[in-house]
């Protein structure tokens, strides 16, 4: 039998969606990595609470551009190393 | 019949690869959060046109290192919450709406049969993964070093600026913007963002 030569999709097309693990305690991977549970149970501040408009308040610094508050470069560099670690750990990045 | 005992996978291994969902407006879902369309549609500027480099020539100030331009600051900081704000959504960060599951809103169908070792999706870093209907690809092969080794503790040690707070060395400028491109570009390809 010749092997189908389209993208397969994973699902069989339920309006409502498709959901892979039930739970956040349930182990999922990417890319041949081990399966985790979600990596991060933490939950982070929102660098933005909107994904257009920034929280930060850039200051206007002579030389270069940087942030109005500790509090907003805390929320940024925790952040992206959350991202980083989630992506890392699901193997969605090397 | 005993449980198979190795991981699950979801796929039968097509040669073009596997995508989830077939277009951006179908719904998927993540640890047990309930499935969502593609949850950011704005597309966001690129930190970086490739990985590994910053766009961003990082300002020479005296105390601390920050941005050159207003600009460069702002798309970083819209990048980093559009990625947040999609891995949430999506259940794969913790902070979204864990809701419940019922059986009488278990409505859409789950692409795992439960194995405790866990579900892998793609078996190989070289196999082809899409989401919401972009081509499949393989996984982005470039390495980043990690900005902190846990996510509660910066590497940065902040800088002491009186009117900006910025970072203390242009090597943790160089390093944040290369994360945060190289995360981009890894979901944009993905198709789990625009």
């Amino acid at each position: 039998m010749a092997q189908p030569l389209e993208n397969e999709t994973a699902g069989y097309n339920s309006s409502d969606g498709q959901m892979f693990g039930n739970a956040s305690t349930k182990k999922i991977a990417f890319y041949g990595a081990t399966p985790v549970t979600r990596p991060i149970t933490a939950s982070t501040n929102n660098v933005s609470t909107a994904t257009t408009v920034s929280v930060s308040t850039a200051g206007v610094g002579l030389a270069a551009w940087g942030f109005a508050s500790q509090v907003e470069i805390t929320n940024l560099v925790t952040g992206v190393s959350t991202v980083q670690k989630t992506l890392k750990d699901l193997g969605l990045m090397a | 019949m005993t449980q198979p005992t190795e991981y699950e996978n979801i796929s039968y291994n097509a040669p073009l690869g596997v995508f989830d969902g077939s277009a951006s407006t179908k719904k998927l879902g993540f640890y047990g959060v309930l499935p969502v369309t593609r949850p950011i549609t704005a597309s966001t500027n690129d930190i970086s046109t490739t990985v590994g480099q910053s766009t961003s020539t990082a300002g020479g100030a005296t105390t601390s290192w920050g941005f050159k331009s207003q600009v460069e600051l702002t798309n970083l900081i819209t990048a980093v919450s559009t990625m947040q704000l999609t891995l949430k959504a999506l259940g794969l960060m913790a902070g979204g709406v864990d809701t419940v599951i019922t059986r009488s809103n278990e409505t859409y169908e789950l692409l795992d049969y439960g194995s405790t070792d866990g579900a892998q999706i793609g078996k190989i870093s070289t196999a082809l993964l899409g989401f919401y209907g972009v081509t499949p690809v393989a996984r982005l092969v470039t390495t980043t070093a990690n900005i902190s080794t846990t996510t509660t503790v910066s590497l940065s040690t902040i800088g002491t600026a009186t009117t900006t707070w910025a970072f203390a060395t242009v090597t943790e400028v160089a390093a944040i913007c290369t994360v945060v491109s190289t995360a981009q570009m890894t979901l944009k390809r993905l198709g789990l963002m625009v």
